[in-house]
């Protein structure tokens, strides 16, 4: 609610300002002159350059912005806010989940082998123990990984935020509703190199050995 | 003066990897008594029920960071003595400078390694 009545506020406030008042305003100062031509105001002639050089700037900015606008249609921004954004958000955190799993599995072996390290000759027992050391401290991958990941995470959100942004000022409409389109057709064996899927989507081993008729 | 490897140790981490390891590499050190929380406010309510010898904190960590816990352990009358090292990837000047405001005895940087833990709580405790 407070965010469409900002909004509201922030269409409304720069129409005053550009009223054709003003408008008009520049368009005399460039007129006037011409319409006069003693030659003392030719003289002073810079100010009609620079009026313009301010048209000729605003027309430029108008046709920069009509060709963004167009360019971010082009885009597909509702696609990219529907399906690549959050697609990418879940790969990166399906990556955090894969290197915590993996990590405590590794933990939990290694536990395992320290205890054994006890019950063996001395020697042996701190050879091992050293290595388990070594395996702890590697393990701090995890930790460091998985910061580095939610921030990116963060900068993905960020881009949807402006993406969203861009698309509100340029007037080009999100549609929540609207199922995003499929995925740009690949062909041949591209079509078959997706990576891994995500969990849920993924068929398991016992699938695949059904699908293959080998039980 | 010796160390009693018996004393209370408090870990806080918001990743549970990284208390297994912290709490692994505390074993091999010799401190058998090692508690668990997942972030400040955990650390403070479990800090508030026992006796802590020593808190390892990280930093970054959600709903209570470590450095609001290290000043919440500061402002407590009982807490206030309490050994406190972060544990963090947060190594710009300005974290150690505050941390350091805050009150912390040490300041490891993450990734770090066994030798490092057992070189800055001996820094922190005194030599065992």
């Amino acid at each position: 609610m407070a965010k469409a009545t900002s909004r509201a506020k922030a269409k409304n406030k720069p129409k005053p300002k550009a009223s054709p008042k003003a408008g008009r305003k520049i368009f005399a100062a460039a007129k006037k002159p011409t319409a006069k031509k003693s030659p003392a105001k030719k003289a002073v002639a810079p100010k009609p350059a620079i009026d313009r050089g301010l048209r000729d700037g605003i027309a430029t900015l108008a046709r920069i912005m009509e060709n963004a606008r167009r360019d971010l249609a082009a885009l597909q921004a509702n696609d990219m806010r529907l399906r690549d954004l959050p697609g990418a958000t879940d790969e990166l955190s399906a990556v955090v989940a894969a290197t915590e799993n993996a990590t405590h599995s590794i933990l939990d072996a290694v536990e395992g082998i320290e205890t054994i390290a006890g019950e063996v000759a001395a020697a042996h027992g701190d050879a091992i123990r050293d290595g388990v050391t070594r395996i702890y401290e590697a393990c701090n991958f995890q930790d460091i990984t998985g910061q580095r990941i939610a921030k990116v995470v963060g900068v993905l959100k960020d881009v949807d935020k402006t993406v969203l942004g861009l698309m509100e000022a340029f007037g080009i409409a999100l549609d929540a509703q609207a199922a995003p389109s499929a995925a740009p057709a690949k062909t041949g064996e591209a079509a078959l190199l997706n990576g891994p899927q995500m969990a849920g989507v993924a068929h398991d081993q016992a699938a695949i050995d059904a699908l293959f008729g080998d039980s | 003066m010796a160390v009693d490897l018996k004393m209370n140790v408090l870990i806080v981490d918001d990743y549970k990897t990284m208390l297994r390891i912290v709490k692994n590499l505390l074993n091999q050190i010799g401190f058998t008594n090692v508690d668990e929380a997942s972030d400040g406010s955990e650390a403070l309510a479990k800090a508030q029920q026992k006796d802590y010898g020593l808190i390892i904190s990280d930093w970054n960590m959600q709903p209570m960071t470590g450095l609001q816990l290290l000043q919440a352990v500061r402002a407590d009358a009982r807490l206030k003595g309490v050994p406190f090292i972060m544990v963090t990837a947060e190594s710009k000047t300005e974290n150690v400078i505050a941390a350091k405001q805050a009150g912390v005895n040490n300041y490891i940087v993450k990734p770090f390694n066994a030798a490092v833990l057992k070189g800055k709580i001996a820094t922190v405790l005194g030599d065992f």
